[in-house]
């Protein structure tokens, strides 16, 4: 349903939005076909909605310049970095349950040891880094399941 | 007609007035968790301590039918009390009446009691529930609102503006508010945005909704344009009455001493071992804070948004002061983008009203990366510079450990005009970390030596040990002294003391020209 220039950050995406078939539609990023599934709008009439909401392209687009997990926009259960740095080591493991007070990963940044919460209460369902991994601001670090 | 009739049409008219919008509208309020205005400012002032004015203005519109729709009041309450005893003007939307929506006659009101306040002298306090701009009284709302944003600035830094959000405040409505001092929220039923989900719907074609986009968590998480939140309009209104206890009435007044409860010689040998030996461990100064300040008591201001910095009040020895901190726990402590805005603007603020200064240092540098220099760390981490630089009350300073190149300068430094600045045995000032430096002044040595990891090693401890330590500043006498950790609260409750006649000036100016 046409194709769109995206400009993020000086670099240059070129995204091709295909037909919607269903609730998913085929996004073509720079040449790399992504299956986006539509949420928000998908209750909206088809003629109507745009066919990708324009919030969700530049996450996708943003996707072939990081091998790593993509950041994460943020939801109550995902621990994300709050500053770039390397990963010292990581206190808990899939299953574990936590608290909100619950310290999760030690990651070095500024030459401090920075400790990492989990914020909210729950169960740990990822652990998306290892130690002395290197991380952006914003990548995802753990995945905790609230309770 | 005899007295008792014109008596009884006086409280004919009074009884009218405070029903507001009716019971079924307060009905409405109540069951949308909120109180009624007049059920606030009962909440907020001290009991029958309220003056009501204007209780029986109405509009002038006869547009749209308005003519025949008519209630005493106009949708605001408006007037004047006391809060522990000191006076401030307050109005407060009542948002059964026309949806709390401002006109003429409404914005007319509100002007009156700014008008009392800024020239009497004291605080004002607005509670905002509103719809916004009466739309049937077309442009007239908008010079309503302009008016009121007039005297907002007018008031700005001559007496304390305090708002809070306990309702709708939506489009131009929200320049009010973010023009005041402190800006309060109340969670669940309170939002603030420009243009709302619909528009933006339409315009970017994003999904959001009404608490997500303008909540008081979003506000005071995420866009810092609110320092505080309540879980409830009593709990925010109970939070008011706190934060005023630290805030003088007016420019020209000092900020209200309360008798002091705790020892000002008190020493807490906790505090000698509360930085790590290793500089790279990460510690809570809210400790330090609490350990030091008058009975544990922090009055913490936007304790959600950036962390990286602490601001709030606190008193010592009954006197109230600034708060000014990094927190070494939260992205190691160093000044970004929206850790310098927080300070700046808090700094300021005291700064307006003579309420000192007492700022812990433990800041490893500014934060580096693209977002930071993209975003113009530049011009705002210039702005928390100029506040501190610019700001003439009393100003005590207390480097606890890390205090490294330009973030050392912008920390209430001697060098501008730091009044007394103590030092901890572990604090180190110098222009970078031990790391950074010999890479740059030994670059031939560590060139020649190859991949030898020993030799740089070797280096960065020497330089350790020569210069990130208190004592190179401390013999420069950039740093006044270098105290025992325990002495730290009869230290700067001496301090302030001494510095109490304080008088200092800026050049007569227009007004400086901060980088905004």
């Amino acid at each position: 349903m046409g194709t769109h220039r995206f400009i993020i950050e000086g670099k240059e995406y070129k995204v091709e939005v295909g037909t919607r078939l269903g609730s998913s539609v085929l996004v073509t990023v720079n040449g790399t076909p992504y299956s986006v599934e539509l949420t928000g709008s998908s209750a909206l009439p088809a003629p109507v909605a745009p066919a990708v909401e324009p919030a969700s392209v530049p996450r996708a687009a943003a996707a072939p310049a990081a091998t790593r997990p993509p950041a994460a926009a943020g939801g109550s259960g995902q621990v994300l970095a709050p500053i770039p740095g390397v990963v010292l080591n990581v206190l808990v493991g899939i299953g574990d349950p936590v608290t909100a007070r619950s310290k999760l990963l030690v990651l070095e940044a500024m030459k401090m040891e920075n400790e990492i919460f989990a914020g909210i209460a729950g169960v740990v369902t990822a652990v998306a880094v290892k130690s002395q991994q290197e991380v952006r601001q914003g990548d995802l670090l753990v995945t905790i399941e609230p309770s | 007609m005899g007295a008792d009739e014109r008596l009884s049409e006086l409280r004919r008219r009074h009884t009218e007035a405070e029903e507001g919008g009716g019971p079924a509208r307060v009905e409405k309020q109540h069951e949308a968790g909120k109180l009624t205005a007049r059920e606030r400012l009962h909440l907020l002032l001290d009991p029958g301590s309220f003056v009501e004015l204007d209780k029986f203005k109405t509009h002038r519109c006869t547009d749209f039918g308005m003519g025949d729709k008519k209630i005493a009041g106009d949708g605001v309450v408006t007037g004047y009390g006391t809060i522990d005893g000191r006076t401030v003007a307050v109005f407060s939307q009542d948002f059964t009446v026309f949806g709390g929506s401002l006109g003429e006659a409404f914005a007319q009101k509100v002007c009156k009691v700014m008008d009392f306040a800024l020239k009497q002298g004291y605080p004002v306090i607005g509670l905002n529930d509103s719809g916004g701009a009466r739309i049937q009284e077309g442009v007239q709302s908008l010079a309503g609102y302009a008016d009121i944003f007039l005297r907002n600035v007018l008031c700005s830094g001559v007496i304390p503006q305090i708002s809070a959000i306990m309702g709708p405040c939506a489009g131009g409505a929200v320049y009010s508010p973010a023009m005041t001092d402190f800006i309060f929220m109340v969670e669940g039923s309170s939002y603030m945005f420009i243009t709302g989900p619909d528009v933006i719907r339409t315009v970017t074609r994003e999904e959001v909704t009404m608490q997500d986009l303008g909540g008081a968590l979003t506000h005071a998480g995420r866009s810092g344009v609110a320092h505080l939140h309540a879980p409830s309009d009593e709990e925010c209104l109970a939070r008011i009455r706190e934060i005023l206890s630290y805030l003088p009435e007016n420019n020209t007044e000092d900020p209200p001493v309360v008798s002091p409860t705790d020892d000002p010689e008190r020493r807490d040998p906790a505090l000698n071992d509360i930085v790590p030996d290793n500089p790279n461990k990460p510690y809570d100064m809210y400790e330090v804070i609490r350990r030091v300040v008058d009975d544990v008591r922090f009055f913490e201001i936007q304790p959600d948004y950036a962390r990286n910095m602490i601001v709030g009040f606190a008193r010592f020895n009954g006197r109230p002061v600034g708060i000014v901190a990094n927190q070494p726990a939260v992205l190691a402590g160093c000044l970004d983008i929206d850790s310098s805005v927080k300070g700046a603007r808090f700094v300021r603020f005291c700064d307006c009203f003579n309420i000192p200064l007492v700022t812990f240092v433990d800041v490893p540098g500014f934060l580096p990366g693209t977002a930071q220099e993209f975003g113009g760390i530049i011009k705002h981490g210039a702005k928390l510079l100029y506040a501190f630089c610019e700001a003439t009350v009393p100003k005590v300073t207390v480097i606890t450990r890390k205090a490294y190149g330009g973030a050392y300068d912008v920390m209430s430094s001697k060098h501008i005009r730091g009044d007394i600045n103590l030092a901890y045995p572990t604090a180190e000032i110098a222009v970078m970390g031990p790391e950074g430096a010999v890479n740059i002044v030994f670059r031939n040595e560590i060139r020649a030596a190859g991949a030898d990891p020993q030799v740089r090693e070797g280096l960065a401890a020497d330089y350790r040990r020569m210069f990130a330590n208190p004592y190179k500043a401390a013999e420069l006498g950039y740093v006044d002294d270098v105290i025992v950790p325990e002495d730290t609260r009869p230290r700067i409750v001496n301090a302030l003391e001494m510095l109490r006649n304080k008088r200092d000036t800026n050049p007569p100016k227009k007004h400086g020209n901060i980088p905004l």
